[in-house]
C-alpha cells in the first residue's frame, strides 16, 4: 500500500455520492438541508423510509410544500436560518420520535446561507409526558427545599439561584445573576466559597463549610456543601442553622442546668457537713468566750485589793470557779476547735472555687486554661458522688495550656468522673472493696489527651456504638435523661475539634479518652472548613 | 438523756461533743459509722439515736431500720446534709425527727426532746 503523501492532505478524494447515499440510507438518522432561502437541497437517511420518502425525493420543496406534514418544521428552520443552533425532541412522524439538531450553515464570513437538520430515533422508552411531568417533580421538589442552591460559573459568576424557602434567610434571587460571588456576599464568606470551589474543582470532592453572617448573637449561621458539577462550574447548596444553632444551644444550656441540679444535691452535702461543724465549733468558741470572761473577771476581782478575804480563801474560790466552768476542757479543746474550724472553712471554700467554674454558663469565650486544674475540680465537684465507693486516682502529666472553653471542658469531665461512679455503683461496690476511678492527663504532640477509667459494670458491646447519642440512657428515671455523652460529643467533637472514644470491657470496666487540640478548634471566626464525614482527615 | 451520735466525718463528732459537753443531763457517744452505733447500742442503749443519712457502708437508712428492730424504745432523728428525693420519703417514715445541716445547738436539742416524747408515748 502507498502511503499518502502529506503534502496531499489538504485535497481530500472526491466522494462518490452514490456511495454516501447509500451509507447514510443504512443509518437510522435523517439528515436534510435548506438554503437561506428555504428551498429543500438536501434530504437523506434510513429514517426516510418508514416515513415513505425516498433519499433526495423531496429535494427543491419549499418549507411551505412541508407545513401540512411538518408544521413545527416552519418554525424550528425559521429560527435556525436566523442563526440559532438548537435541539428538539419530537414524536410527530408516525411511531417515530426524533432528536433533532437544528445547525445553521455559514459562509466563511459568518453570514448564514442555510441550515442542517440532523435527526435521530429516540429510545423506545421515550415518553415525553413522563419526562416533562418527571420534570415537573424535579422542580417542584427543588423549590421545597429549605435551602439554596447557587450555581456558579469557573470565574465565581453566579448562573443560577434557587431561593431557599425560608423567608426568613438573606435571600439570594435573580438579582444576584449573573453577578461575581463577591459582590452579593461579603467579602470573607465570598473568599471561603471561592476558596473551597476551587479546590473542589480540582478534588471533584464535595466540602462542608460552617460559617455565620452577622455580629455576635445575631449571626445568622449556615452550613453550605460545595459540589463539583460539569464544565468546571460548582454547586453551592446553602443551608440556614441559625434556628437549629439555637436549639442546639438552648438544649446543652437545659442539659447543663440539669446536670447542675443533680450535682448541686451532691455538692449541698459536701459543703453542709463541714458547715455543721465550723458552726458548731464557733458556737462552742462563742461558749467558751463567755467561760473565760467570766473566769478573767473573776481573776480580776480576787486581785484587785478590793475583796478583803484572805489569799488562800480567794485562791480556793478562784480553783472552784475554774472547775465549775470546766476550764481545763475549754483549754484543751479550743485549739483543736480553731483547727478544725479552719479545716472547715478551707474544704467549702475549695468546693466552692471548683464550682465557679459552673457559675457563668454562658460564658463560652475560648481561654488559654490548665486542663489538670479542670481535672481536679470536676474530681471536687462530683465528691459526693464517688468518695463513698471509689478510691480516686489523678496522674497529671505536665501540660501546656489548651485554648478552650474551660466551663464546657470542666463540664465533660464532670460527666465523665460522674458516669464512671455510676458504672460503679451499678456493679456494686462494698466498704471493703471500693472501686477504682483512675483519671490520665497527657501530651501527645499537638494534643492533651485525658483518659477517665473505671473498673465499674462496662458497656455492653452491641450499646457501645450509641452512647454518644442523644438520649441513649441505661440509667434509672430520675438518675439522668441520657444527656451527658450526647452532650460530651458536642462539646469536645463539634465545639472544640477534638475526640471523643470508649473502650470498655462488659464487667470489667470503661476508659473514656478525650482528645483535645492545643491550640484550640480549628474554626477562624467567620467560618471552618471540615471533610464531609464525620472524624474523617481528623487525628 | 444518753444520745448516740452517728456520723462518718470524724470533725463533725468533734464539733457535737464540744457543743454538747457542758449540757447537764445529756451522756452522749459518737460514733463513725452504722455498724459501730449497733456494737455501741448493744452494749448499752440509748434514749435517742442521731445519724447522718450518707454514709459508706451501711447508710443511715440501714440504721434506723436496724435499731428501729432491735431497740424500739431507742427515738430515731436525722440529721443530714441534703436529702436524696426517695430515700427522704423512707427515712421519714423510719425516723422520729429530721434536722438539716447546719443545724444549731438550739434546734437539735428541741428535735431531740420532741423525738424522745413521741417515743415514749408510743411505747408507753
Amino acid at each position: 500500500m502507498i502511503q499518502p503523501d502529506p503534502a496531499d492532505r489538504t485535497s481530500a478524494p472526491p466522494i462518490d455520492v452514490g456511495e454516501l447515499r447509500d451509507v447514510l440510507a443504512a443509518l437510522p438518522v435523517l439528515l436534510f438541508s435548506f438554503d437561506a432561502q428555504g428551498v429543500s437541497v438536501l434530504s437523506e437517511g434510513g429514517l426516510l423510509e418508514p416515513m415513505q420518502y425516498r433519499p433526495g425525493e423531496t429535494v427543491g420543496w419549499t418549507l411551505n410544500d412541508f407545513a401540512p406534514l411538518f408544521p413545527d418544521l416552519i418554525e424550528h428552520a425559521g429560527r435556525c436560518l436566523r442563526g440559532e443552533m438548537f435541539s428538539t425532541r419530537s414524536s410527530e412522524a408516525d411511531a417515530l420520535s426524533l432528536d433533532m439538531h437544528w445547525i445553521p450553515r455559514r459562509s466563511p464570513d459568518g453570514e448564514v446561507i442555510g441550515m442542517i437538520g440532523f435527526a435521530s430515533e429516540t429510545s423506545d422508552t421515550f415518553d415525553a409526558t413522563a419526562l416533562e411531568r418527571s420534570h415537573r417533580d424535579y422542580r417542584a421538589l427543588l423549590s421545597a427545599l429549605p435551602d439554596h442552591i447557587l450555581r456558579l460559573h469557573p470565574d465565581g459568576t453566579v448562573l443560577t439561584v434557587k431561593p431557599a424557602t425560608d423567608p426568613r434567610a438573606a435571600q439570594p434571587g435573580p438579582a444576584w445573576v449573573p453577578r461575581p460571588i463577591d459582590e452579593v456576599l461579603p467579602p470573607d464568606i465570598a473568599a471561603l466559597l471561592l476558596r473551597a470551589a476551587g479546590e473542589v474543582q480540582v478534588s471533584r470532592r464535595e466540602q462542608l463549610l460552617e460559617y455565620g453572617i452577622g455580629p455576635g448573637d445575631a449571626a445568622e449561621h449556615f452550613e453550605t456543601r460545595v459540589l463539583p458539577a460539569q464544565d468546571g462550574q460548582v454547586l453551592v447548596i446553602v443551608r440556614d442553622v441559625t434556628r437549629r444553632r439555637a436549639e442546639e444551644a438552648q438544649q446543652q444550656q437545659s442539659s447543663k442546668l440539669e446536670a447542675l441540679g443533680r450535682l448541686s444535691a451532691g455538692v449541698a452535702h459536701e459543703i453542709n457537713t463541714p458547715i455543721q461543724f465550723v458552726s458548731n465549733n464557733v458556737e462552742f468558741m462563742s461558749q467558751a468566750f463567755g467561760s473565760m470572761h467570766e473566769l478573767l473577771l473573776t481573776y480580776r476581782a480576787a486581785l484587785g485589793g478590793s475583796d478583803p478575804r484572805p489569799w488562800a480563801e480567794r485562791a480556793a474560790d478562784l480553783a472552784a470557779r475554774e472547775k465549775e466552768l470546766d476550764v481545763d476542757f475549754l483549754l484543751g479543746e479550743v485549739p483543736q476547735a480553731v483547727e478544725e474550724t479552719l479545716q472547715g472553712t478551707r474544704r467549702v471554700s475549695t468546693i466552692v472555687r471548683a464550682m465557679k467554674v459552673f457559675s457563668h454558663p454562658s460564658a463560652r469565650e475560648l481561654v488559654e486554661a490548665d486542663i489538670n486544674d479542670a481535672v481536679a475540680n470536676a474530681v471536687v465537684v462530683s465528691a459526693s458522688h464517688h468518695k463513698l465507693i471509689a478510691e480516686v486516682e489523678l496522674d497529671l502529666g505536665d501540660l501546656p495550656p489548651v485554648l478552650c472553653v474551660i466551663g464546657e471542658i470542666t463540664q465533660v469531665l464532670l460527666n465523665l468522673v460522674i458516669n464512671a461512679a455510676q458504672a460503679l455503683e451499678a456493679r456494686g461496690v462494698t466498704e471493703g472493696r471500693k472501686g477504682r476511678i483512675a483519671l490520665r492527663t497527657r501530651q501527645e504532640g499537638e494534643h492533651v489527651v485525658v483518659t477517665v477509667t473505671d473498673d465499674g459494670i462496662g458497656i455492653p458491646y452491641e450499646e457501645q456504638a450509641r452512647v454518644f447519642e442523644a438520649f441513649y440512657t441505661t440509667k434509672e428515671v430520675g438518675v439522668g435523661t441520657g444527656q451527658g455523652l450526647s452532650l460530651a460529643w458536642t462539646i469536645v467533637v463539634d465545639n472544640h475539634d477534638g475526640r471523643l472514644a470508649l473502650r470498655s470491657t462488659p464487667g470489667v470496666g470503661t476508659t473514656f479518652e478525650m482528645c483535645l487540640p492545643i491550640a484550640g478548634p480549628a474554626r477562624t471566626k467567620q467560618g471552618r472548613a471540615t471533610p464531609p464525614l464525620v472524624g474523617q482527615g481528623r487525628q | 438523756m444518753k444520745i448516740l451520735f452517728v456520723d462518718d466525718e470524724p470533725h463533725l463528732l468533734a464539733g457535737l461533743r464540744r457543743l454538747t459537753h457542758p449540757l447537764r443531763g445529756w451522756s452522749t457517744r459518737f460514733a463513725n459509722g452504722g455498724p459501730e452505733a449497733l456494737r455501741m447500742l448493744a452494749e448499752q442503749p440509748a434514749d435517742v439515736v442521731v445519724t447522718d443519712m450518707r454514709m459508706p457502708g451501711m447508710d443511715g437508712l440501714e440504721l434506723l431500720r436496724a435499731v428501729g428492730s432491735a431497740h424500739p424504745g431507742t427515738a430515731c432523728v436525722v440529721l443530714t446534709g441534703f436529702a436524696e428525693a426517695g430515700r427522704e420519703a423512707e427515712a421519714s417514715s423510719v425516723a422520729n425527727g429530721w434536722l438539716s445541716k447546719p443545724c444549731t445547738l438550739e434546734a437539735l436539742t428541741q428535735v431531740i426532746e420532741r423525738a424522745t416524747q413521741q417515743v415514749a408515748r408510743t411505747t408507753g
